[in-house]
């Protein structure tokens, strides 16, 4: 019986206080083959410390478990009379970890799609949604197989007692369901059938043709939500649909989705917001490169330990693959746990991500190493999922009532400490013996007489033993001394039973001794029978003559926890990526040659000055505090704006899936660290419209930004400023009608231009329709509206919508001058303006039309003959349209392009000859007027956003180079800090090879270079990276 | 003289224009400011030419000029002339419509294709020629792509009757293209990480089988049972035609250069170069020289210098090697017409002016082995120049006002000219040029 210290008594009350038990016993209604046999036993461990909970640890104490249950935890005066009881003195007893997010045990959904051609339509039947990647209906329950859970084994190995599993396949995945690991029948170990509902950005096994791109699974979800709220308040339900009940059913339970990376979060946080419900996201473990907008969106957080091997950086020219953002990462994920920690996000932790599962232990202490508190450690691992999950009253903490989930370490689970048991809904797994003698000591070792000195090492479960015979010498001069022979000896040692073999050449025995015999743990003795090298049989006996000392350890040097790492993470996370974010300062730019695109022109040895994010004058003096830059000799222009940009998009810049994706929103998918938006601004550019692709007649929705290196999506996006317009891309020609997608894409409506103008009469017609039933129904009264079912709101209606309330404008990808006029009589005929056509490379034919039409065009300086289309496209396209009084700006496509835009409006000088000021205003001031941000942009007044450049030269020369560049008064580019930023990074990969290095010296796997490769997109870039 | 509608032949129909036939034997050119190719610039100059050949290049305020000798005097005062622009390594007459199959002849099926010959598919009525010629790109290499061994190149003119007319120096090297160590996966639209090429060494050894067959059944004159693919190889182990090896990246380069060693290679010639600066030396003492891929394009690696490509040019020349620019890449063809200013983006980033002009003139010449030809603006040398209202190397002043093929004049017009013409007539625009 334990002795029980009075001091405690107050927290074992506590801890005895009755707790209501959800928990049912055993199931007792199956019929049994055979005699009853109630498995109700009581095990009472005794004598251990126990880990109650991550902030409560009993340093001595006894738990009691009967039927898979924790009935009673603390100190107990007499246990039941029938109990087993299990010693464990020297043990800690920590609760099992909970993965709540696994797909184990459950297979993908298998495509009914056979064929190389596309899938439009659902290939399931029944009353389904119509997209083959949404399937709340999903169970996890249903479809757990425990067979083909093939690492069960190693979960438990690694101290995990019981997973969520979910059918890691789809968008919207269906129900997870929480189960203990032990191996009695999954009837028996369901701890709550749908503990959670699932979702992801990747529609895996679909081989439908929608969505084919990360903002197509947004848009998805977003309408499948909107559908699922309409399905519920219908009154009168005409069509079934189990899927939108399933979702709404689906949304009492914790919600979690599956992502890849920190952005996913951040876009996952806004789905959240939109409908009102708490995210859990399963992370990359990249979390800490955008940790202070993740904290702010609220999300819990998931993470992997999936933390990757270093690179094998001996050949340099080969390590250039790598760079410096995959070697930061390599640095920096282990402390991915701490950074979570530090700003208290609320986080668990998943076996998902690791290639070996074994491997789970040695990464969760590596994070240790790196800062996670081991406290911490087991709260993600125990507490916090079964908090997530809403679950903490059955399991996560070793208390009253809870599930038998718990883990008989010995040492320190989170040090070198080891699992020897994991019990799982009360089912003990023995991996080591806890009750295994100590045979460790030293013996005379008696056979026939002679006494050999045994010595047993090595630990308690393994021990290993040696021999060594004494014995007196004399050499040829007649002296004599004492020799030592040290021999290797085999043992075996199982239960009391052990066998002994070693091999000696001495004065009395000659060859091999094999003995076998039992151990008397109370007496130290061991004694039994064997043979002799001559093979005859022999009785012996070893006596302990002392005991086993445990070598003292060298005061374990307290394992350094140096977190002075996380320091280097930049904003964004790679190369030349800031320490810290440049801020708005004021500046005084004088003596430069100003383009002001206003009224005055280029004006000679002037100055700007720029404050607060604007500019606040032009020409005039210093003001007091500025920072002054003298611009002699430079020329001084506003930021370039480039109308048409592909770069810094996620996972697709085309939804090709189907030929209107209006719902769909490049804005949803910005990626803040593409190294092209540093690139651009290097060629001056402050500001872009990243379009949608033209794989479609309607494509979606524009993402309008300032090319602000370091910051979030968000702090890009100008889309969130009430004053700027929306804008949407279409498209018309060869893309839409998949002329040059291979001979297998002739399936999706339109194949000709013909097809392009029916897409869009019947687009308009029924937004037209839509918006009439929506005005209809706002009109009745609530009485009346009890009465009817409420329109069903359509996100793809809903932009079209826009485009004809004018709060939405379209871009329009264009050639040939049939389909350009064909898409003004349909905008005529329809009450909306094509706001600009971008390419519009036969626009010179229609000038007159799209003069009366009221189009913008947006063109390239000298593209042509890269498809049929384009053939009779001229670089003389901007001067004529120009000239035609139509508002026209050269733009890009392309990353390269993007950052020659200056050279590009230099060439509308040579083929026209247009003015220099005009030709510069077509990347500046036209291109703002496109987009409607002229109030702010695209030229330099007083009151207009601080987007200034200083170049070297005239920007439209060959010669002009980018000195500095601000972006909202920020200096974002630098060529002198280029420079440094260069040096620093080449130290700074330096640094990171040299930690490598060690890392390979102290075995550490590595790998072979591999270099992440930055997706390229143009408008016809089909699919997702 | 209205000497503009000499070239401008105000054809009004929509076809390619026709070689212009040589009436005058003796032209001079009086008042440019030239740049003669080999890095030297004259202003006021009074150039030359008789029978297609230049006869002097001469200060035209020093040397007085008899008009009474000139069939036809051309006054350009104020203008810049250069020596036609060199396109080395490009696609040039073989393609026309990027996505139209029917259009494109530059890819035969196979690896190995050192037989096949650019100057067959050479299609003098090529719309996108004289789209390019205008500025001032006046010679060609034409290259054929993909497989092994892609084929052989020749130089040709942008003027003439036919492909034979056309040819300045045929079949004058074959291309190899050396494996790369490291290996993109996935599609453009879709890209897989880069990563090692498990068959790089085994490609090597199949280049290196394939030559050290073909060298020797190089050593037999005659043999009765041809091998194409062999004989297309033989000037190139006599020496008489280029090997160009294509290549990017420093370890593929090192191995190019160890391979070129292993066959005493006369005139090896490395195309792309993104790190040939790196292994300057070593290029330089083997005699490589280098064509480079076209300067605007985007670093190769993430962490690179965003103007890591501007400044490659820069960095050979101050090291010594010889070297050139052409434009491969994406729509190399239409875009060829920007190669004045891609030598022009080399000069921003570290080249003088005249470097600049020479690595798209002589340099490329010598490159080839046709610059006792072309190249500079030199006595002897064919007439084959350009002249343009300003600066040709910068985009708001390159504006062809004439050019000579061969001491021809050529036509300085083409389609995209006539549309502007037919629209701005449409319109009634007078103020535009």
């Amino acid at each position: 019986m334990p002795f029980a210290p009075r001091g405690m008594k107050y927290i074992l009350l506590s801890l005895l206080a009755v707790l209501s038990s959800t928990i049912s016993t055993a199931q007792d209604y199956s019929p049994e083959n055979g005699v009853h046999d109630p498995k109700n036993t009581t095990y009472v461990l005794t004598n251990c410390q126990i880990v109650v909970s991550p902030d409560k640890t009993l340093p001595i104490g006894m738990m009691i478990v009967k039927n898979g249950v924790i009935e009673k935890v603390g100190i107990v005066e007499i246990p039941p009379r029938d109990a087993v009881k299990i010693d464990l003195k020297g043990y800690t007893i920590y609760p099992a970890f909970i993965d709540m997010y696994s797909s184990e045990g459950i297979a993908n959904a298998t495509s009914k799609h056979r064929g190389g051609g596309p899938q439009i339509n659902t290939l399931k039947e029944g009353p389904y949604y119509w997209n083959e990647a949404i399937h709340p209906e999903t169970k996890g329950y249903d479809l757990y197989d425990d067979g083909s859970f093939k690492d069960k084994e190693e979960y438990l190995k690694q101290g995990f007692g019981a997973i969520a599993t979910h059918q890691g396949d789809g968008i919207l995945r269906g129900t997870a369901v929480l189960l203990s690991l032990s191996s009695e029948p999954t009837v028996d170990r369901v701890i709550k059938a749908e503990v959670s509902n699932h979702y992801s950005f990747s529609k895996g096994s679909s081989r439908q043709s929608y969505p084919s791109s990360q903002m197509g699974s947004i848009a998805l979800i977003r309408q499948f939500m909107y559908d699922a709220k309409w399905f519920a308040g219908l009154n009168k339900v005409h069509k079934e649909n189990i899927s939108l009940r399933a979702g709404l059913e689906n949304m009492k339970v914790p919600q979690v989705f599956g992502l890849s990376d920190k952005l996913e979060i951040l876009r996952a946080a806004k789905i959240a917001k939109e409908f009102n419900f708490d995210l859990i996201a399963k992370g990359g473990g990249d979390e800490f490169e955008r940790i202070r907008e993740i904290k702010a969106s609220g999300a819990k957080l998931i993470i992997p330990l999936n933390f990757p091997d270093a690179f094998d950086m001996t050949d340099p020219y080969a390590a250039r693959y790598v760079s410096l953002a995959d070697l930061k990462n390599w640095e920096l994920r282990p402390y991915n746990p701490y950074f979570l920690y530090r700003s208290g996000i609320p986080f668990a932790i998943t076996m998902d991500g690791l290639k070996k599962k074994g491997d789970f232990m040695k990464m969760l202490k590596k994070a240790i190493k790196h800062g996670l508190p081991p406290k911490e450690a087991l709260r993600a691992l125990t507490e916090t999922p079964a908090k997530f999950l809403d679950v903490h009253n059955e399991i996560g903490t070793l208390e009253h009532g809870k599930i038998a989930n718990f883990l008989v370490v010995k040492g320190d689970l989170f040090g070198d400490g080891e699992i020897y048991e994991n019990w799982s809904n009360g089912q003990r797994k023995r991996f080591k013996a806890v009750d295994k003698a100590d045979l460790r000591g030293e013996y005379d070792l008696n056979v026939k007489n002679y006494v050999y000195d045994l010595k047993v090492t090595g630990t308690e479960q393994k021990p290993d033993a040696t021999i060594y015979v004494y014995e007196i010498k004399t050499n040829s001069s007649g002296a004599s001394k004492m020799d030592t022979t040290k021999v290797k000896c085999q043992l075996e040692f199982e239960g009391l039973q052990l066998s002994l073999m070693f091999e000696t050449h001495n004065t009395e025995h000659d060859g091999i001794i094999q003995l076998n015999g039992s151990y008397h743990p109370g007496l130290g003795i061991m004694d039994g029978t064997g043979t002799m090298p001559n093979g005859e049989w022999i009785e012996w006996a070893a006596v302990r003559s002392e005991k086993h000392k445990e070598e003292k350890k060298k005061e374990k040097e307290k394992a350094e926890v140096d977190t002075s790492a996380v320091a280097s993470l930049t904003y964004p996370n790679m190369a030349y990526g800031f320490k810290d974010l440049p801020k708005q300062e004021t500046y005084y730019i004088k003596n430069a040659t100003v383009w002001t695109n206003e009224d005055k022109g280029i004006l000679k040895n002037s100055s700007v000055t720029i404050r607060g994010g604007k500019i606040i004058a032009v020409g005039g003096g210093a003001p007091g505090g500025a920072i002054t830059i003298d611009g002699t000799g430079k020329h001084v222009t506003c930021g370039i704006i480039d109308e048409h940009s592909h770069i810094a998009i996620s996972k697709g810049v085309n939804e090709g899936g189907q030929s209107i994706s209006s719902e769909v929103s490049i804005a949803d998918v910005v990626r803040s660290d593409d190294i092209n938006i540093y690139r651009q601004l290097a060629g001056g550019v402050t500001a872009a419209q990243l379009l949608h692709g033209s794989a479609n007649a309607i494509g979606g929705q524009s993402a309008l930004v300032k090319l602000k290196w370091g910051f979030s999506p968000e702090e890009m996006l100008l889309n969130n400023d009430t004053l700027v317009d929306g804008f949407i891309k279409f498209a018309l020609g060869e893309n839409v009608k998949q002329s040059n997608w291979g001979d297998n894409q002739t399936v999706r409506y339109p194949q000709t231009r013909l097809g392009v103008e029916q897409v869009f009469y019947d687009a308009f017609l029924r937004a037209k329709t839509y918006k009439k039933e929506w005005e209809d129904y706002y009109k009745m009264s609530d009485a009346q509206r009890k009465e009817v079912n409420a329109p069903r709101k359509d996100l793809e209606l809903d932009a079209l919508s826009e485009i004809l309330d004018k709060k939405r404008f379209i871009t329009c990808h264009s050639y040939q001058q049939g389909e350009i006029n064909m898409l003004m009589h349909v905008g005529d005929s329809m009450g909306f303006t094509v706001n600009t056509f971008t390419h519009i490379l036969e626009g010179y034919k229609v000038a007159d039309k799209m003069k009366v039409h009221g189009a913008g065009a947006s063109t390239f300086a000298d593209w042509w003959a890269y498809k049929y289309e384009v053939k009779e496209a001229i670089p003389y396209n901007a001067a004529i349209l120009n000239e035609m009084g139509i508002v026209t700006a050269i733009n890009s496509d392309d990353a390269e392009m993007g950052r020659r835009l200056n050279q590009e409006a230099a060439k509308v000088v040579k083929y026209g000859g247009v003015s220099e000021e005009d030709a510069w205003k077509m990347v500046t001031l036209n291109p703002a007027k496109l987009l409607h941000l002229d109030h702010r942009m695209g030229s330099i007044r007083e009151g207009k956003d601080a987007d200034i450049v200083i170049w070297t030269d005239n920007p439209l020369s060959i010669n002009a180079k980018v000195e500095k560049t601000f972006v909202d008064g920020m200096l974002l580019y630098d060529w002198e800090r280029n420079v440094e930023l260069q040096k620093r990074d080449q130290v700074e990969r330096k640094r990171i090879i040299a930690l490598m290095l060690d890392a390979k010296n102290g075995g550490a796997k590595t790998k072979a270079p591999v270099m992440r490769q930055n997706p390229h997109y143009h408008c016809d870039s089909i699919g997702e990276e | 003289m209205a000497i503009a509608c000499l070239f401008i032949a105000g054809t009004v129909f929509s076809q390619s224009p026709s070689p212009m036939e040589q009436t005058y034997k003796r032209v001079l050119l009086k008042g440019g400011k030239t740049h003669i190719g080999n890095g030297e610039y004259m202003d006021n100059t009074i150039i030359g030419i008789e029978d297609g050949k230049i006869k002097f290049v001469m200060n035209g305020l020093t040397n007085p000029v008899n008009a009474s000798d000139w069939d036809t005097i051309v006054d350009i005062t104020g203008k810049h002339v250069y020596p036609g622009f060199i396109a080395p390594n490009i696609t040039m007459g073989l393609t026309e419509i990027d996505a139209v199959r029917a259009t494109l002849d530059f890819n035969e099926t196979g690896a190995w294709n050192p037989n096949v010959r650019a100057l067959i598919g050479y299609n003098m009525d090529s719309e996108v020629m004289y789209t390019v010629r205008t500025n001032g790109i006046l010679v060609t290499q034409s290259t054929p792509r993909g497989g092994i061994l892609s084929g052989t190149s020749s130089v040709m003119a942008m003027d003439g009757w036919n492909w034979e007319d056309a040819a300045y120096l045929q079949d004058d090297g074959v291309h190899l293209n050396w494996p790369q160590k490291y290996r993109r996966t996935g599609w453009w639209a879709e890209p897989g990480a880069t990563s090692k090429n498990e068959n790089y060494d085994k490609v090597k050894n199949e280049i290196l089988d394939f030559f050290k067959a073909a060298e020797a059944y190089s050593k037999v004159k005659d043999h009765d049972d041809k091998n194409l693919k062999y004989e297309a190889m033989r000037g190139v182990f006599k020496g008489e035609k280029r090997l160009y090896i294509h290549a990017d990246f420093a370890p593929e380069i090192n191995d190019v250069i160890d391979f070129s060693r292993e066959f005493n290679l006369k005139f090896p010639v490395l195309v792309g170069g993104y790190d040939s600066y790196l292994v300057a030396h070593r290029l330089k003492e083997n005699h490589f020289s280098v064509i480079l891929d076209r300067p605007h394009s985007l670093p190769r690696f993430e962490d690179d210098n965003v103007n890591a490509y501007y400044e490659i040019a820069g960095k050979l020349q101050s090291k010594g090697v010889l070297f050139c620019i052409s434009n491969e890449g994406d729509m190399e063809v239409m875009n060829a017409r920007n190669l004045p200013f891609l030598a022009g983006t080399a000069w921003a980033y570290g080249l003088t002016e005249e470097q600049a002009v020479m690595s798209i003139t002589l340099n490329a010449a010598k490159i080839m082995g046709i610059d006792h030809k072309i190249g500079s603006l030199e006595k002897g040398k064919d007439a084959t120049l350009y002249v343009s209202d300003g600066n040709a190397l910068d985009m708001r002043t390159n504006k062809g006002y004439m050019a000579m093929v061969k001491g021809r004049f050529i036509v300085m017009d083409n389609h995209q000219m006539q549309l502007y013409e037919k629209y701005k007539k449409k319109y009634g625009l007078t103020s535009l040029d």
